[in-house]
C-alpha cells in the first residue's frame, strides 16, 4: 500500500499542475496584501468584512473544491486514461488499500495546501482575533468530503472533473443561493455550517445561510464514508480496461 | 503516373538539409524518385521520417529544396491532394467507425461527400476490413488499425503514397500481410510508393529500388535486383585448414572475413562461386557447409562503412 | 479475414477521376467533423449529456420568460442584455468543458498529423475547429435571444409599434451574441492547445474565471462609514455633524480592478451596446454585485473595456495559432 501511495503522489505532483495549484492557494493572501497596500487610510477595517467573503467566496466556494477535485479525479482518472489501472489491480493488494492509498495521496497534498491558504490569509487580516484552528479543521473536513466524492467520480467517468465543476458552480454556487434546502446536500454548505457551528461569533456573517451544526457533522461524515464505500464497490465490480 | 511519363521525377530533392537545433537530421541529400515502389532503408534515427515529412511539407527545409510532382509542398499545400501518408505512430481516433473516418479523410483531401463514402467502403474492402467497418476503431486489433492507417493514406486515390515503417509493431504474419498489401497497392492499384523500413527483408520483398540512408545522408542507392545480388554473402564452414582457405580465397580476389566459426565471402557475381570451389580444392579443406546468407541490412552498413 | 481477401481480387481497384475540391472542401469537412464532435453525434448517449445540458441551460432562462409572458401578461418587457447576463457564466462553464474535446483527442491520438499532411494548413485546421465551436454556441445564444424578442412582442400592447421603436435591439443582440461567443470559445480553445489532459484544460479555465470574480468584487468593494468631527473650543469638546463618508476599498484603483473579473469582459461590452450601464444608480443599496461592477466600469474611459476584451480574445487567439504553427509532429 505504501508503494501505491508513493506512486499516486508522484502522479498527482506534475510540475505544471503543482505550480498552478500553489498559485491558486496563494491567491487569498496575495489579495489581502494588495488590499492592505492600496486601501485608503480613512477607512477602518472590520476584519470580518474582508475575511468572510474571502473564506466563503474564494476558499470554500472556489479553491477548496477546485484543488481537491483536480487531484481526486486524477487519482483514478489518469490511470484510466493511460490504461494503467489494469496493472494496479493485478497486484496482490486488496482493493481497500488501493482506494485508501489514492484517497490519502489526495488528502496529503490538498489538506495542508487548502489549510495554509485559509489560515495564512486569515492571519494576515488580523492574527490575534482569528479562530485559526477552527478554520483549519473545517477546511480539512471539506477537503476530505470532496476527496471522497471525486475519487469515486474519477472511477465512474473520464469527465468527472467537468461534472464536478458543474456541480460546484451550478448546484453549490447558483442553486444554493436560491433554494435553501440545497445546503443540506452541499459540501460547501457543510463546510460553512461547521465553521459557523464551531465559532458562531467569528462567523456570524454566515448566520441564516447555514444548516444546523449537527446536521453538518453528520452530513460530512456520511459523505466521506458513503463515497469511500462506493469507490470500493465500483473498483471491485468494474470491468477494468 | 503521367507526371513520371513526362520525365519529371515524382519526388526530387536538391541539397536537402534539415537541422533540429544543433542536431543534423538530414544533410545535403540529393534524390530522385520515379514511379514504382521505392524503399528508404536505414536504421532508426537515420533521417527517414524527416525526409518523408519534408516531402510532405510538414517541415520546412533548413536548406535545399524538396519537390513533389514539381511543387514544393511546404509552400503549396494543394499538391498534397495527390499525396498519401501513413505515419509510423498511432494516428487514429477512438470514437469513429472506420468507414466514417475514411470518408471524412477523403473529404479533407478534397473528394466530395458522396464519392468519399463509396471510396471509403471500397478502400476498406481492399485492405480486408469489410466486415468490421461499422465498429469503433478503438475496438480494433493492432493489425486492423495498421490496415486502416494504410487505407486512409490511399482513400483519396493519391499519385504517390509515403509509408513510414508500415510493418512496425506487427507480428510475422501481420507483417507479411501488410507487405502483400503494399505490393498490391504498387502493382495492382498503380499507386507509386515510398516506403521506409529498417528491415532489409521488408524492402527487398516489396521494392523496385532502394535508397539506403544513414546518419542523415544517402550512402547507397540502386535497383533492388542489383542490391540483393551485391549483398549476397556466402558462409563457408570448414572442419580444418581454415587459414589456407583464407589465403586461397584472397588469392582469387575474394576478400574473405571471419565471422564466428564461419568464413564469410561477399559475392559480386556468380562466377565467383567457381573461385570458391577452386579455393576449397586448393586449400584441401574439409567442407562442412557452403550456404548463401541472404543480405541483411547490417551487411550493407558494414560494407559501406568499411 | 482470408475470406475477405478472396473477394478483393475480383473487384479490382478503381481510380478516382471525379471532381476534387480544394482547401475549402477540406475546411468544410473538418467543420462538419467538429460540429459532430461538439454535439457528440455518432457517439454513445453519454457523449450527448454535456451538449444537451448546455443547450438547456442557455435557452432555459429565455424559454421560462417566454412562457411566463404568455401566461402572466402583467410582466414587463425585458432587456436583452439581462439574458446575456444570466447565461454568461454557464456558457463559459460549458465551453470550457467542451473545447478540449475539439483539440486534445486529435493530438493524443495523432490524428492532427493526418490532417496536417492533407491539403490544408495549420491555420485552416484551427479555423475550422474554432468556427464549428463558435457556430454552435452562437446559434444557441441567438435562439435564446429570439425567444426574448418574441416574449417582448407578446407583452407589448402594440407589437408592431414595439418593433418599430426597438428594432435596433435585433442587430444589437446579434452583435452581442458574437461578442460573447467569440470570447467563450477562443480562450478555452487556446488553453486546450497547451494542455495534454482534457480535464485539466477545463479546470484551468473555470478556475481562472471562478476565482477572479470574488477577487475583483473584494478589490472594488464599497465602504461607507459615519465619521464625526470634533471641535475643541475653550477646553470643551463639541461634537460636530456626523458625515457619511463613502469610497471604495482601493480608492481610485477600484474601477480598474473590475477588469480583473475576466469572465465579465464581454458583458461590459454588451452593456455598452445596450446603453444599460447608464441606468445603474451608484448609491442605490439595492443593486447587486453585477450591476455595481457594470456601473463602475463606466468610470473608465470607453476604450479601456473594449481594449481589454480585444486583448483577452486576440492574445489567446494568437497563442492558439502560434502553437499549431510551430507544433512538432
Amino acid at each position: 500500500m505504501a508503494e501505491i501511495f508513493r506512486l499516486s503522489l508522484r502522479q498527482i505532483l506534475g510540475r505544471w499542475r503543482v505550480l498552478v495549484i500553489l498559485l491558486l492557494a496563494a491567491l487569498p493572501s496575495l489579495l489581502i496584501l494588495l488590499i492592505k497596500l492600496l486601501s485608503e487610510a480613512q477607512f477602518t477595517f472590520a476584519d470580518d468584512d474582508i475575511i468572510n467573503p474571502i473564506i466563503d467566496g474564494m476558499i470554500v466556494g472556489g479553491i477548496l473544491p477546485i484543488v481537491t477535485m483536480a487531484l481526486a479525479t486524477a487519482a483514478f482518472g489518469n490511470e484510466l486514461e493511460d490504461k494503467t489501472l489494469y496493472y494496479l489491480v493485478l497486484k496482490p493488494v486488496s482493493r481497500v488499500s488501493i482506494v485508501l492509498a489514492k484517497l490519502l495521496a489526495t488528502l496529503v497534498v490538498a489538506v495542508p495546501l487548502v489549510m495554509a491558504s485559509g489560515v495564512v490569509a486569515s492571519a494576515l487580516v488580523g492574527a490575534e482575533t482569528r479562530p485559526l484552528g477552527t478554520l483549519a479543521l473545517a477546511l480539512a473536513a471539506g477537503v476530505a468530503a470532496y476527496a471522497a466524492i471525486f475519487t469515486f467520480a474519477g472511477l465512474l467517468t473520464p469527465r468527472a472533473l467537468a461534472y464536478g465543476l458543474v456541480y460546484v458552480l451550478v448546484w453549490e454556487g447558483l442553486l444554493s443561493t436560491i433554494v435553501s434546502g440545497v445546503g443540506y446536500l452541499s459540501v460547501r454548505g457543510y463546510t460553512l455550517a461547521l465553521l459557523h457551528g464551531m465559532d458562531e461569533e467569528s462567523f456570524a456573517a454566515f448566520t441564516g445561510r447555514v444548516i444546523e451544526f449537527p446536521a453538518a457533522i453528520v452530513g460530512t461524515g456520511v459523505v466521506i464514508v458513503a463515497f469511500f464505500l462506493l469507490a470500493l464497490y465500483r473498483l471491485r465490480t468494474m470491468d477494468v480496461p | 503516373m503521367n507526371e513520371a511519363a513526362a520525365g519529371t521525377p515524382l519526388i526530387e530533392s536538391q541539397g536537402l538539409t534539415k537541422h533540429y537545433g544543433k542536431t543534423i537530421a538530414l544533410h545535403d541529400v540529393d534524390m530522385q524518385v520515379r514511379d514504382g515502389i521505392t524503399g528508404l532503408l536505414g536504421p532508426n534515427g537515420a533521417g527517414k521520417s524527416t525526409a518523408m515529412k519534408l516531402f510532405l511539407g510538414l517541415l520546412q527545409p533548413t536548406a535545399g529544396a524538396a519537390t513533389v510532382m514539381g511543387e514544393k509542398p511546404y509552400e503549396n499545400v494543394a499538391v498534397r491532394m495527390r499525396l498519401g501518408y501513413m505515419p509510423e505512430h498511432d494516428c487514429l481516433p477512438d470514437f469513429m467507425t472506420a468507414s466514417e473516418f475514411l470518408s471524412h479523410m477523403a473529404q479533407v483531401s478534397g473528394i466530395p461527400a458522396k464519392h468519399a463514402r463509396t471510396r471509403a467502403a471500397d478502400m476498406l474492402r481492399h485492405v480486408g476490413l469489410d466486415e468490421e467497418r461499422y465498429r469503433h476503431i478503438k475496438e480494433y486489433s493492432t493489425g486492423m488499425k495498421q490496415r486502416v492507417k494504410l487505407a486512409q493514406a490511399l482513400v483519396h486515390d493519391p499519385v504517390m503514397v509515403l509509408l513510414d515503417e508500415p510493418t512496425a509493431g506487427l507480428d510475422p504474419g501481420g507483417r507479411e500481410e501488410m507487405l502483400e498489401l503494399v505490393r498490391r497497392t504498387g502493382r495492382e492499384f498503380g499507386i507509386n510508393i515510398m516506403l521506409s523500413s529498417h528491415l532489409m527483408g521488408d524492402v527487398e520483398s516489396t521494392c523496385d529500388r532502394i535508397i539506403v540512408i544513414e546518419g542523415g545522408a544517402i550512402i547507397e542507392q540502386g535497383d533492388v535486383s542489383e542490391f540483393t545480388q551485391e549483398t549476397e554473402t556466402f558462409l563457408i564452414d570448414v572442419d580444418d585448414r581454415r587459414e589456407e582457405l583464407m589465403t586461397a580465397l584472397e588469392l582469387r580476389g575474394l576478400k574473405p572475413k571471419i565471422s564466428g566459426a564461419s568464413v564469410v565471402v561477399l559475392l559480386r557475381s556468380d562466377d565467383q562461386l567457381d573461385a570458391i570451389r577452386n579455393a576449397l580444392v586448393e586449400a584441401q579443406a574439409r567442407l562442412r557447409r557452403l550456404a548463401p546468407s541472404r543480405g541483411e541490412l547490417s551487411d550493407i552498413f558494414r560494407r559501406s562503412a568499411g | 479475414m482470408s475470406q475477405a481477401q478472396g473477394e478483393i481480387y475480383d473487384l479490382g481497384y478503381q481510380h478516382y477521376d471525379g471532381p476534387r475540391g480544394g482547401r475549402f472542401q477540406a475546411v468544410w469537412s473538418l467543420w462538419i467533423n467538429g460540429f459532430r464532435t461538439i454535439l457528440g453525434l455518432g457517439r454513445g448517449a453519454r457523449a450527448k449529456i454535456l451538449p444537451v445540458l448546455m443547450s438547456l441551460v442557455v435557452i432555459a432562462p429565455s424559454a421560462v420568460f417566454l412562457v411566463m409572458s404568455a401566461i402572466v401578461p402583467i410582466a414587463q418587457p425585458a432587456s436583452h442584455a439581462e439574458f446575456y447576463e444570466a447565461i454568461s457564466l454557464l456558457l463559459l462553464l460549458f465551453s470550457a468543458i467542451i473545447a478540449p474535446e475539439l483539440l486534445i483527442p486529435d493530438r493524443r491520438n495523432g490524428v492532427t498529423t493526418l490532417y496536417l499532411v492533407r491539403p490544408l494548413t495549420s491555420f485552416d485546421y484551427v479555423l475550422a475547429r474554432w468556427s464549428a465551436f463558435l457556430g454552435v454556441v452562437l446559434v444557441l445564444t441567438l435562439i435564446a435571444q429570439v425567444l426574448v424578442l418574441i416574449a417582448n412582442l407578446l407583452l407589448a400592447e402594440m407589437p408592431w409599434d414595439y418593433l418599430q421603436e426597438n428594432w435596433l435591439d435585433i442587430p444589437r443582440f446579434v452583435l452581442a451574441g458574437v461578442v460573447i461567443t467569440v470570447f467563450v470559445t477562443t480562450i478555452p480553445l487556446a488553453v486546450a492547445a497547451f494542455t495534454e489532459r482534457r480535464a485539466y484544460a477545463a479546470a484551468f479555465v473555470i478556475a481562472a474565471f471562478v476565482i477572479t470574480t470574488p477577487m475583483s468584487a473584494l478589490l472594488s468593494m464599497e465602504w461607507c462609514q459615519w465619521s464625526t468631527t470634533y471641535t475643541v473650543r475653550n477646553g470643551e469638546v463639541s461634537e460636530g455633524d456626523s458625515v457619511e463618508e463613502c469610497g471604495r476599498i482601493t480608492g481610485d484603483y477600484a474601477k480598474w480592478f473590475t477588469l480583473l473579473d475576466v469572465g465579465r469582459a464581454p458583458m461590459h461590452l454588451i452593456n455598452l451596446m445596450f446603453d444599460d450601464a447608464e441606468d445603474f444608480d451608484l448609491v442605490d443599496d439595492g443593486v447587486d454585485a453585477e450591476d455595481e461592477a457594470a456601473a463602475l466600469v463606466t468610470e473608465l474611459p470607453l476604450a479601456v473595456p473594449i481594449a481589454w476584451y480585444a486583448f483577452l480574445v486576440l492574445g489567446p487567439g494568437c497563442l492558439l495559432l502560434w502553437r499549431y504553427r510551430s507544433m512538432k509532429i
